[in-house]
């Protein structure tokens, strides 16, 4: 990667601000940044429900819109009802990316110039566990190849049975190293294979290496499914990791496991016999949406928040977006795509705030304020929030106001 | 219409791209952007080659982007190996990868609950709606391949049925020597996939037999026999 001058010298102030921001997070401290995609859409008034207020768009009212805090204006029924010990450590970020479209918009939430934004932070964050990034449902991106970035490889994560017996020691039969040295092996028997198939294999051999290199080590302490599983009102032999309750489980148990980055995608949400998706055309109301997140997404994700905000020795960062926020609002035909989005960030180190405010126009649209920064913003402030040192690809954190 | 004559014009069909002569000047933006600060330009892979012509075509986008950036090389006769699908055994409720780990050792899966457990199956991730679409054999279906084959494999060496002493349960009850090894390699190999092993790979299996560091003789050979069905010889094609 070629770097220029200007943004060596924007390299040398992020380090000085990384360092700052550093100092108050202690060492102890294990960043995981779990991002919580929503894939098609993720409407405004979940996140600035304000710039819909002046119109009645979407239903927004003075009397179902709630002010959290610091500038923060969220729908009552859905976000607003997080308890304020979560609602207190919550951004709302401005995300100008330009993309209209499905296809543009899911490239550009998810890869960076052809990388695999994922990767990249798992890369920045420096962690030494085995596992570092993964992926619960379908691949981020609808399967689009995340290749890995400096050694880090995506993780599928299919089915939790296999991973709760890897990294919370359940494993009957031959002992970790033992399995470890065969599997070693196995990769010798299969290295002209690897050779000729260096692409079509990529996940058999990188899966074999993070799998020996979790066998190689013991399994973290403290990690207890049926406790998780309880909490998020599972029942423990549930390890399918297909409903978004489940996932969110599962993330949990992989933050302990040590992940960097968890990545959980929803297509959508089934309210009643009806599979609604994200891509929320014609819910000129916001009904389906706000029912969407009630039933959907804010039960298990409360719990979520509520566990990793008090996670101790462990700063969990949750990211809660999707393709565009919707524009029109109040017509049948209404809820479009806006060129960007105000993304919802949780954390324990996040300052309440908002930079994600915007004007809806004459024409029920969805402008962000001039210099609102596109995604590398984003990503920026997930790693200075995560306490990881500036990535000179994204430069310093332009949401300095959010942290 | 001769044979030859349909032969060129079916190549020159098939072919994707025109075939220029000489090299297509796919440099990226003009003189003028590049006074600007404009990204790199990712390199270039060879653009559209057919056969074996001696160049191909690049194409700009509206932006005069090249449209090649980004893609992938790929040479001929790479990449041709793929991971086994985990489909449901079709005269069985058994996953049938796991299924041919105990049908190559030549015994049988009868009161295993793994074949059947939805969770071991989903390791291997959902199975591709549409056959263009490629399996996915990552981290955990590795790993509950080599505990069941271990499984497998140690029930197997304690079962002497003609069929399954040969080659196996003779050498199984002995800790191993460079003789055994490598003769339970090559048995082990053979039938696991169905070819003979080469020399870097019996080599491979005779040194894991003859150091690896456990003190059960028959779990050391289970080991040995596993790693075999861990390896992409077995599940990949």
């Amino acid at each position: 990667m070629l770097i220029t001058r200007r943004q060596a010298l924007w390299g040398g102030a992020g380090a000085l601000a990384a360092s700052t921001v550093r100092a108050d997070v202690p060492a102890t401290e294990k960043p995981t940044i779990v991002l919580v995609y929503l894939d098609g859409g993720y409407n405004a008034f979940f996140s600035a429900a304000d710039g819909y207020v002046s119109k009645n768009l979407y239903g927004c009212g003075t009397s179902n819109v709630r002010e959290v805090g610091n500038g923060i204006v969220v729908d009552a029924s859905t976000i607003g009802a997080l308890p304020d010990g979560v609602l207190q450590k919550m951004a709302t970020v401005g995300v100008n990316h330009r993309a209209s479209g499905h296809d543009f918009a899911l490239q550009y939430a998810w890869f960076d110039k052809g990388q695999s934004v994922p990767l990249l932070l798992a890369n920045a964050l420096r962690g030494t566990a085995p596992f570092r990034c993964v992926h619960f449902g379908q691949a981020p991106a609808r399967g689009a190849p995340h290749r890995a970035v400096n050694g880090v490889a995506m993780t599928a994560v299919p089915d939790l049975s296999a991973a709760i017996a890897l990294v919370s020691n359940q494993t009957a039969g031959p002992g970790r190293p033992q399995l470890a040295r065969a599997l070693e092996a196995s990769l010798a028997y299969g290295a002209t294979r690897y050779q000729h198939s260096p692409n079509a294999l990529k996940k058999t051999w990188e899966g074999t290496h993070s799998l020996i290199n979790a066998l190689k080590q013991p399994p973290p302490p403290g990690i207890d499914w049926s406790e998780i599983a309880t909490a998020y009102g599972l029942p423990p032999a549930d390890t399918s990791a297909t409903s978004f309750t489940s996932q969110l489980a599962g993330a949990e148990l992989m933050i302990k496991a040590g992940a960097d980055v968890i990545c959980i995608s929803s297509p959508g949400i089934k309210l009643g016999a009806e599979f609604h998706n994200w891509d929320t055309h014609g819910d000129g109301t916001g009904d389906v949406s706000r029912e969407m997140m009630r039933t959907g997404i804010l039960p298990s994700l409360k719990v979520f928040l509520e566990r990793t905000l008090a996670m101790q020795g462990r700063n969990v960062v949750t990211l809660l977006w999707g393709d565009f926020a919707r524009i029109g609002g109040n017509t049948p035909t209404a809820s479009e795509h806006a060129g960007g989005t105000s993304a919802t960030v949780f954390g324990k180190r996040v300052r309440q705030g908002t930079t994600g405010r915007f004007d809806a126009g004459t024409n029920a649209g969805y402008r962000l304020p001039m210099g609102t920064p596109g995604y590398s913003g984003l990503w920026s402030y997930l790693t200075a929030v995560a306490g990881a040192p500036m990535n000179a690809l994204w430069g310093p954190n332009p949401h300095t106001a959010l942290l | 219409m001769s044979l030859r004559v349909m032969l060129v014009l079916t190549m020159l069909l098939g072919c994707e791209g025109t075939i220029v002569v000489g090299p297509m000047d796919v440099t990226g933006p003009t003189a003028e952007s590049t006074a600007q600060e404009t990204p790199p330009i990712p390199p270039l892979p060879s653009v559209a080659v057919c056969m074996n012509a001696s160049s191909g075509r690049g194409y700009l986008g509206l932006a005069g982007e090249p449209l090649e950036a980004g893609r992938a090389d790929v040479a001929p006769l790479v990449d041709n190996h793929r991971s086994f699908r985990n489909n449901k055994d079709p005269n069985s409720p058994n996953w049938s990868v796991l299924t041919e780990i105990a049908r190559s050792l030549g015994t049988n899966t009868t009161g295993d609950p793994e074949p059947t457990n939805a969770g071991v199956g989903a390791a291997f991730g959902v199975v591709p709606s549409g056959w263009y679409e490629e399996s996915e054999v990552g981290a955990f279906a590795v790993y509950v391949t080599i505990q069941y084959a271990t499984k497998v494999c140690e029930r197997a060496f304690a079962t002497t049925t003609p069929s399954l002493k040969s080659g196996w349960f003779e050498h199984t009850a002995f800790p191993p020597t460079a003789v055994r090894a490598e003769a339970f390699c090559d048995r082990t190999m053979r039938a696991a996939w169905l070819r003979a092993p080469n020399a870097s790979e019996l080599s491979a299996c005779s040194e894991l037999a003859l150091t690896l560091d456990e003190p059960d003789v028959k779990k050391r050979w289970a080991l040995v026999c596993a790693s075999v069905f861990a390896s992409p010889n077995f599940l990949a094609n």
